[in-house]
């Protein structure tokens, strides 16, 4: 009966350390990869079918379409932002005004 | 009258060892502390149990490819996430948790003595009477493999791999813009 309740006590303690349902993944606790390091590799020794080098890649070349995109994203935003700003004025002539 | 008194002298053998069992069991005398090792035959009984309970039970477990980069990208977070704390990752030798954990968890980043579908046995049922959870219930199956898939590569990773395949930020195609 102790022995049982000394399991049980030290699951309850330790198994919230443990417990990790994928759905509380919270995207904006998430760490970006250090992609920079990809350049101090050697990639002369390594096989580019190799998983690990494909992953890597995968996942560097998708944060480096994520900084692209948020690029792209900011002049685009600013200008669909001019155009609902005036009624009939021309984007261009808004921004000569200002 | 000799088979008989044969007979009996075994039956209160029996009897004592049953007797004896619970009264060790019942008396305290073992200790459970974390802090103190198994005695040497103890430790041997238990791993023996362990290792061949396992190999048992995986022995039917059809593996399925695991040599695809899908699969370091799904396992990668998830091991950092919910392994790495006891199971180690590279550049990291120990951790407050592992070093308290009797038994200590194995050191993954060293080759594993388990073939793919032993750890993944283990990862989907865990181990009794240890900390090692079962992720059965809460993980699908092929989230596991990809642990493991993740698992079999682990040793001959880099630390700056590692920080790459395991971060879960900024990956192709799940971005929300919104």
């Amino acid at each position: 009966m102790k022995t049982r309740f000394v399991v049980l006590l030290s699951a309850a303690i330790t198994f919230p350390a443990f417990a990790h349902d994928p759905s509380q993944h919270k995207p904006g606790d998430a760490k970006n990869p250090d992609c920079a390091q990809m350049q101090h590799m050697d990639m002369s020794k390594m096989d580019p079918n190799d998983p690990v080098m494909k992953a890597m890649h995968d996942k560097c070349m998708g944060a480096m379409k994520h900084d692209h995109d948020d690029r792209d994203q900011a002049p685009a935003n600013a200008k669909e932002k001019s155009k609902s700003d005036k009624s009939d004025a021309h984007p261009h002539e808004n921004h000569n005004t200002k | 009258m000799k088979h008989i008194r044969g007979w009996m002298l075994g039956l209160l053998a029996a009897a004592l060892l049953i007797a004896g069992t619970f009264g060790f069991i019942y008396s305290g005398i073992y200790n459970i502390g974390a802090d103190e090792p198994h005695t040497r035959w103890v430790y041997t009984a238990v791993e023996t149990l362990r290792d061949r309970s396992i190999a048992v039970r995986a022995k039917s477990i059809a593996v399925p490819p695991l040599n695809n980069s899908d699969l370091l990208l799904s396992g990668g977070p998830d091991y950092a996430e919910m392994c790495a704390g006891c199971h180690l990752q590279p550049g990291v030798t120990s951790s407050e948790l592992r070093d308290a954990l009797y038994p200590q968890p194995p050191d993954l980043t060293q080759p594993s003595s388990k073939n793919p579908a032993e750890l993944f046995w283990v990862i989907k049922h865990g181990i009794k009477m240890s900390a090692m959870p079962a992720w059965g219930p809460t993980h699908t199956d092929e989230r596991m493999w990809a642990m493991v898939a993740f698992i079999q590569r682990l040793p001959e990773l880099t630390s700056a791999q590692y920080q790459i395949l395991t971060a879960r930020g900024a990956q192709s195609g799940e971005h929300d813009h919104e």
